[in-house]
């Protein structure tokens, strides 16, 4: 595999790409056709595998959710194309599948996330999987395309949407979802689509210019727009694929008017190929233990260690005191008035983890929110942020938890890395178990079972239906 | 249950509650009356757009797309679903940079309501006058929106805040309450596009689908509240408040709202090029409508303009769209090939070695003097210098067919509209198309008249 730096030759220059960014995106179009099965280390393709497999299992969780299921079905039909919605006994093209089905994979906040490793100047990139998974699936599908093809577009789609998220940093109030991971999606689908390099150069900067400018507030205040902005975003994908297959033309430096101007102030395109092809980005996930803001999450963790140790029944419980590192502390409302707010409420969180023992899917859904065992407990949790936790990040993300009863007694515990992430990894039993409890409800336990055999030797797979077809509902 | 939190009424409330309480039977002759000029212009505009290539291969696609097939893309053998349908004829729309504006708003809000809303209207059903209502309703709010909001530097209001006239209008034709279009307009603005102007003037036809993706998804969020799907409480404050502009004028964008309907101040188009290179072709024909000029005998053209427009100065598009974005090409075509409308700017115009000659001699500036006088003027003189010595001169304040500068007749509209309407239909379905645009409000059921709009195979 030969190694993609910013020192342009000749012969990887585009004809109609300017600037350094130009170069990049050329760059990144010729890695994104040529990249071969054979190319990927065990490594990449084992967590291409598990991305994979924890990416369809948050879709199947997310898809009955009323509102995923309304929109599911005004998507799809019984025969209404090639590309199935996952979690229903739906079909529809590749472009309303991706919308739907990265729409319910967003609903839980359980989908898995990209953070750089510790020490290098880079930028998380968000939530490349919940974007590139269903744009894939929903292509390869309608081609008929082999396992080993969905795993290459995967990585080659999760690194292109991924180097760009790194190179360039969102403004504050824009929801990363449905914006630079638009771009990550259309490489998939492209690939899948035998494009050459011209047409994927094309192909990525049509889908820049279909990125959302999309509202973090709506996440906040727990409104369930914010769920869709991943599903346009893979479906701006595809939708790039077919402009590009139609003549249509991207400006000659899209990505840099869009992620270096517009959605974000700046962008710097060396870090788009830096290591390009030898470092791989999707070793770099996350896997979400608790269906959560992923900053609340070594809050939580933290607690789940006390309620493990000890016995602390909830009616003795005083105060609760989090400390944790800046962006973590913003996540402090005590009182959510939605399942996803819920999701973005520490004291939530925490208090469910302390009186149910558990901070799994049905602790965020509407019902749980009137627990008033639940809510009297989150009244009690106090946020604050650690300046000394602060200045860990972002190598160590930290928090600690104290519970302090009415007879006075304190229960602590810190946690410094959540699990799940590259430097605190799940085993892929635990994944494997995230995902039967995720699949099972919806399309029994043994298709669940069926689903984590194939995806363990998805290289094999000749034809990706196989797969597809086990993931709705019925016999 | 969680108890809605009590609040006063504020600028989304406003709205609507304007968009739903609007009805023909209420509003001013007038203003009924340009909301008819708005739809028979931007159907025009659609028409012509179908034939170019890029955008038939797009309308196979969404036809592709869509399981529901309940919506005419105009011009063409397809259907599509109502969102899929509406992005395919926004971007046929504004494809020939024909359709109509508001410079007061500065944007386009009317291919959004037209291209929104005739595809929800079809699917749904209804009648000739609730589609001109609820176009009239979904240009206003686009247009209050607009007013409040100043984009970034760099990008195109296409796909940006007019998004939300399409959401309106889809949502008022599926019947929602102030309630449901609340959370509408709520919905619509997470759903906007960060774009960048710079794609119109190198001639990317990506920017033809800034505008079919926005009518797109202001179908979409319509639809995704009858799904059941939330919005924050103030979309407009923080989308075009902190986002896609740090700054949201309230004052601006209420400014007699109820009474003076932005639909009135539109503007429509006599040439198919960028709204700011009109006065510099208004200054030019003021001109030859005196005496003829012979391209071969002109020494150079200076044209003065205002600064907006002088950034229009590409002596050599790349390619159709880039034309349509240069002053140096629409004098030249003007001048040439006697024409101002499609063809001068198409592929052919583009490699006319008579034309890209005379482009080559128009030189544009910006006159601080002449950029005063914006908005309320907009500008340009064009000094022709001929080769025999004299130079001829000719100005323009603001471009014909404003609405305070002499407005395009309804004649003139609907010579366009056959014009353009022809392309796909031919003359005769394009007459029949257009007599019942006139008299839209009479129509029962929308779909009469999506069903002359099919194209055939032939055109």
């Amino acid at each position: 595999m030969p190694g993609y730096d910013l020192v342009v030759k000749g012969e990887n220059r585009g004809p109609k790409v300017q600037g350094v960014e130009g170069a990049a995106i050329s760059l990144l179009a010729d890695y994104a056709v040529r990249t071969r099965i054979a190319d990927l280390p065990a490594e990449v393709a084992y967590h291409a595998r598990v991305v994979l497999l924890d990416t369809i299992g948050v879709i199947l969780g997310g898809s009955r959710e009323l509102e995923a299921s309304a929109l599911a079905r005004r998507l799809g039909r019984q025969n209404g194309g090639p590309s199935t919605i996952i979690g229903h006994t739906l079909l529809t093209s590749p472009v309303n599948a991706a919308l739907a089905n990265g729409t319910a994979g967003t609903w839980l906040d359980y989908d898995s996330g990209h953070r750089p490793p510790p020490g290098k100047p880079l930028l998380p990139a968000a939530h490349p999987p919940v974007h590139v998974v269903p744009a894939t699936l929903a292509v390869g599908e309608a081609m008929a395309v082999s396992g080993a093809e969905v795993l290459v577009a995967l990585v080659v789609g999760y690194e292109a949407g991924s180097r760009i998220g790194m190179a360039s940093r969102v403004r504050g109030q824009i929801h990363p979802h449905g914006t630079h991971h638009n771009v990550g999606a259309a490489v998939a689908a492209a690939r899948l689509k035998g494009f050459n390099r011209e047409r994927m150069e094309s192909t990525i900067g049509l889908a820049a210019h279909l990125s959302l400018m999309p509202s973090f507030e709506n996440a906040y205040q727990g409104c369930t727009v914010r769920n869709t902005y991943a599903g346009v975003g893979a479906a701006a994908g595809i939708l790039a694929t077919q402009l590009a297959a139609a003549g249509f033309t991207p400006e000659s430096n899209g990505i840099g008017s869009i992620y270096g101007g517009v959605l974000s102030p700046w962008l710097d395109p060396a870090r788009i190929t830096e290591d390009l092809g030898q470092r791989f980005e999707i070793t770099q996930g996350f896997i979400k233990p608790y269906p959560t803001c992923r900053f609340a999450h070594p809050a939580v963790e933290a607690a789940e260690a006390l309620v493990r140790r000890y016995h602390i029944p909830p009616e003795e419980i005083d105060t609760v005191e989090v400390r944790t590192f800046d962006w973590a502390a913003t996540l402090d409302d005590a009182s959510p008035r939605t399942g996803l707010g819920a999701k973005f409420s520490i004291p939530w969180a925490v208090a469910c983890m302390l009186v149910r023992k558990s901070a799994g899917p049905q602790e965020f859904k509407e019902e749980a929110l009137a627990d008033t065992e639940v809510r009297a407990v989150a009244a009690r949790v106090r946020v604050r942020e650690d300046p000394g936790y602060t200045s860990m990040t972002p190598a160590k993300r930290p928090a600690s938890v104290s519970v302090r009863t009415r007879k006075d007694s304190i229960f602590s515990w810190e946690v410094e890395r959540s699990a799940g992430g590259p430097d605190a990894p799940w085993p892929v039993e635990k994944v494997e178990e995230k995902f039967r409890s995720l699949a099972g409800p919806v399309i029994g336990p043994e298709k669940a079972l069926a689903v984590v055999d194939v995806v363990r030797e998805l290289h094999e797979l000749s034809d990706i239906r196989a797969l597809t077809r086990l993931l709705v509902p019925g016999g | 249950m969680i108890a809605r939190e009590a609040r006063e009424t504020d600028f989304i409330d406003t709205l609507g509650e304007l968009a739903t309480s609007i009805s023909l039977e209420r509003l001013p002759s007038s203003v009924v009356h340009e909301g008819r000029r708005a739809l028979v212009d931007t159907i025009a505009v659609i028409l012509g757009g179908m034939a170019e290539p890029q955008v038939r291969g797009l309308a196979e696609q969404m036809a592709t797309a869509s399981v529901a097939p309940c919506s005419t893309i105009l011009g063409s053998v397809y259907r599509a679903d109502a969102m899929w349908t509406a992005l395919a004829n926004a971007t046929a729309g504004v494809w020939h940079e024909f359709d109509p504006g508001n410079r007061f708003v500065g944007g386009h809000p009317a291919i959004y309501a037209v291209s929104g809303g005739l595809a929800v209207a079809e699917r749904e059903g209804t009648s000739g006058s609730s589609l001109l209502e609820a176009i009239i309703a979904g240009y206003e709010v686009a247009a209050r929106v607009g007013l409040g909001t100043t984009l970034r530097p760099g990008m195109d209001p296409h796909g940006s805040w007019p998004t939300v006239g399409a959401a309106t209008t889809a949502g008022l034709l599926m019947g929602y309450t102030p309630v449901d279009l609340r959370q509408t307009i709520n919905v619509s603005t997470s759903l906007n596009l960060g774009t960048s102007c710079i794609a119109a003037y190198e001639g990317a036809t990506i920017r033809n689908v800034y505008a079919g993706f926005g009518a797109a998804m202001g179908v979409f969020a319509a639809d995704l509240v009858g799904d059941g799907f939330t919005g924050e409480r103030d979309g407009i404050g923080t989308v075009f408040g902190s986002i896609a502009g740090e700054f949201f004028d309230m004052e601006r964008a209420l400014g007699d709202i109820g009474r003076r309907w932005e639909v009135t101040r539109g503007y429509h188009k006599l040439h198919a090029c960028a709204r700011c290179i009109h006065p510099a072709l208004d200054a030019l024909t003021s001109v030859t409508k005196e005496q003829d000029i012979d391209p071969e005998e002109v020494k150079r053209i200076d044209v003065s303009t205002f600064v907006m427009a002088a950034t229009m100065n590409d002596v050599s598009p790349r390619n159709p769209l880039a034309a349509r974005f240069s002053i140096p090409h629409a004098l030249a075509s003007c001048l040439v090939l006697h024409e101002t409308g499609v063809p001068a700017y198409g592929e052919s115009a583009l490699q006319d070695p008579r034309v890209r000659d005379l482009a080559a001699k128009v030189t544009v500036r910006d006159d601080p003097e002449l950029d005063a006088l914006t908005p309320a003027e907009r500008p340009a003189r064009v000094r022709v210098h001929l080769h025999d010595g004299r130079t001829l001169e000719g100005t323009a304040r603001l471009p014909l067919g404003e609405p305070d500068m002499q407005p395009l007749s309804n004649d003139a509209l609907g010579e366009k509209f056959l014009k353009l309407a022809s392309i796909p239909l031919g003359p005769d379905t394009a007459q029949s198309v257009l007599d019942k645009l006139w008299q839209i409000e009479a129509l029962p059921d929308v779909r009469e008249l999506t069903a002359l709009c099919k194209g055939s195979e032939q055109h």
